[in-house]
């Protein structure tokens, strides 16, 4: 049976009424999950329309399955804007794999870097609320809000050490072959290892095409939450300020980095460390790319037909580019000529 | 002869376009032909030149073994030692290949080269100790170019895909 009869059914147990599900599509992007639209009316209440996100048979990101979901839950609290999420099933049962269902929000997707061809009053519009929902993500009190859930690097243990130790470790689980410069660039990241003088709830996916926004560029819904944590707010900005995401010299292609770190000083009244947020634009480089590998060993290991991961395995050849300029490697390198 | 690849991957492309796309309803299934069809194009242009890339790697990477042999010689220690053995016996592997072996043997003996540079740099991490820091900056400076070209020749192949934002 299709998904659609069985949300249906789904629904209509969790309701406790016969449930009608209209307009199911799947939508495309979104490579960590399974993303469907579709409209579910019942007794006494009018069509609304909502997101199904399932987990996929494989993906680009393994995170834990009710994470997302338990953040959203809790993303409330921020004062951000985020869709509200209504159900969570864990078990196979009802659509074979885990999934949870959100109201929809309206809004335009943007790719990863905010299209330069829209109007500057647009652009501008969409800068202001990007930088104030990080301030208001890193100014929260995490614990307060019920964060507290949230994986963080343990007593004593610096967040960069966690986050590269992660990293490293699905990068050794995921890597098909040698990449001498990921080895080379976790050795960079190993001698480097900044202090941290806050802890802070960090969204850890915060970039254009990861928002909706409405024709005048205001920011209707930040998505994507799957892989939030407690660390050093600086994982945030150097993640937005990767090369990767820039265009036309504008962090995610929405505003010169000096002013991004201006506002975002001027709006949680932190300071923003330039040696911190080149680790972590090493570090978020690092991370995109053993993302795109997790994809690239799905994909050579037959568990999944997606395209696109064979687009973002392609596209690792630029991010590594990038990583060995960041790292300082690319303009003066020796070596033998051939 | 014809058809050749390029010929084939045509043909597989416009049957996509032309016949099965247009009979899809589900617009998502559609975007993901969408997406097939440019991994086809890539394909179509790739072919042609597959082959000077990769013997463009299997030259450097020869040749950037060839320079870290006497780096890995100078340093002391059973860990350099079984990498200096290892490269030794890889590059005499890899100069006995008949010059008309398949492009996947070839690429299969990229892989091993590059598992060796990748010891390599972990053999220059602060974190070993027993490699000095003046030859640690040798190995540093050959695998560098190496990452360097190697880098640039991976990004070339992004051209061919025709996709950025």
């Amino acid at each position: 049976m299709s998904v659609a009869p069985r949300l249906e059914a789904y629904l209509s147990g969790q309701i406790g009424t016969p449930v009608r599900v209209s307009g199911f599509a799947r939508k495309s992007g979104g490579a960590s999950r399974e993303t469907y639209l579709f409209e579910a009316s019942w007794e006494g209440v009018a069509e609304q329309a909502f997101v199904l996100r399932r987990d996929p048979v494989a993906s680009l990101l393994e995170s834990e399955r009710s994470h997302e979901y338990r953040v959203l839950e809790a993303a409330v609290g921020l004062g951000v804007p985020v869709p509200r999420v209504r159900w969570l099933e864990l078990g196979p049962e009802a659509l074979d794999r885990p999934f949870f269902v959100m109201e929809r929000v309206e809004g335009m997707v943007t790719p990863p870097t905010f299209p330069p061809a829209y109007p500057d009053e647009m652009r501008a519009r969409a800068a202001d609320d990007f930088v104030s929902i990080l301030a208001r993500i890193h100014r929260a009190d995490w614990q307060a809000l019920g964060f507290d859930f949230l994986p963080s690097p343990g007593a004593g243990i610096q967040p960069a050490r966690g986050a590269v130790d992660l990293w490293r470790g699905i990068f050794e689980k995921d890597r098909i072959e040698a990449h001498p410069i990921l080895t080379r660039a976790f050795a960079w990241l190993d001698a480097r290892i900044p202090e941290t003088d806050r802890v802070t709830l960090v969204h850890g996916d915060f970039r254009s095409g990861n928002y909706l926004h409405d024709a005048e560029g205001r920011i209707t819904a930040m998505l994507d939450w799957e892989m939030a944590h407690l660390g050093d707010p600086h994982e945030d900005l150097g993640w937005a300020a990767m090369p990767y995401w820039s265009s036309a010299g504008r962090v995610c292609g929405l505003l010169p980095l000096d002013d991004f770190l201006a506002r975002w000083e001027q709006r949680t009244g932190f300071s923003a460390d330039r040696g911190r947020l080149r680790f972590y634009q090493v570090l978020g480089t690092v991370k995109m790319m053993t993302i795109a590998l997790t994809g690239v060993r799905n994909l050579c290991e037959g568990r999944t037909s997606e395209p696109t991961l064979a687009i973002v395995g392609i596209l690792n050849g630029r991010l590594g580019r990038e990583l060995l300029e960041l790292m300082d490697v690319a303009p003066g390198a020796g070596g033998p000529a051939r | 002869m014809r058809p050749d690849l390029g010929d084939v991957l045509s043909t597989v492309q416009r049957l996509l376009q032309a016949e099965i796309s247009p009979a899809l309803e589900d617009p998502f299934v559609r975007e993901q032909v969408m997406y097939a069809t440019l991994l086809l194009e890539y394909a179509k242009k790739a072919w042609p030149i597959e082959h000077r890339a990769i013997a463009d790697e299997h030259r450097d990477l020869d040749t950037t073994l060839r320079a870290l042999l006497p780096h890995l010689a100078s340093l002391p220690g059973d860990v350099p030692a079984g990498l200096l053995r290892d490269v030794r016996a890889h590059l005499a592997a890899s100069s006995a290949d008949r010059p008309d072996a398949a492009l996947d043997t070839i690429m299969e003996r990229d892989r091993g080269g590059r598992q060796l540079v990748d010891r390599a740099v972990a053999l220059g991490t602060p974190s070993s100790e027993r490699v000095a820091a003046d030859a640690r900056e040798r190995l540093h400076t050959t695998i560098d170019g190496y990452l360097v070209r190697s880098a640039s020749r991976q990004e070339a192949a992004i051209a061919l895909l025709g996709f950025a934002w």
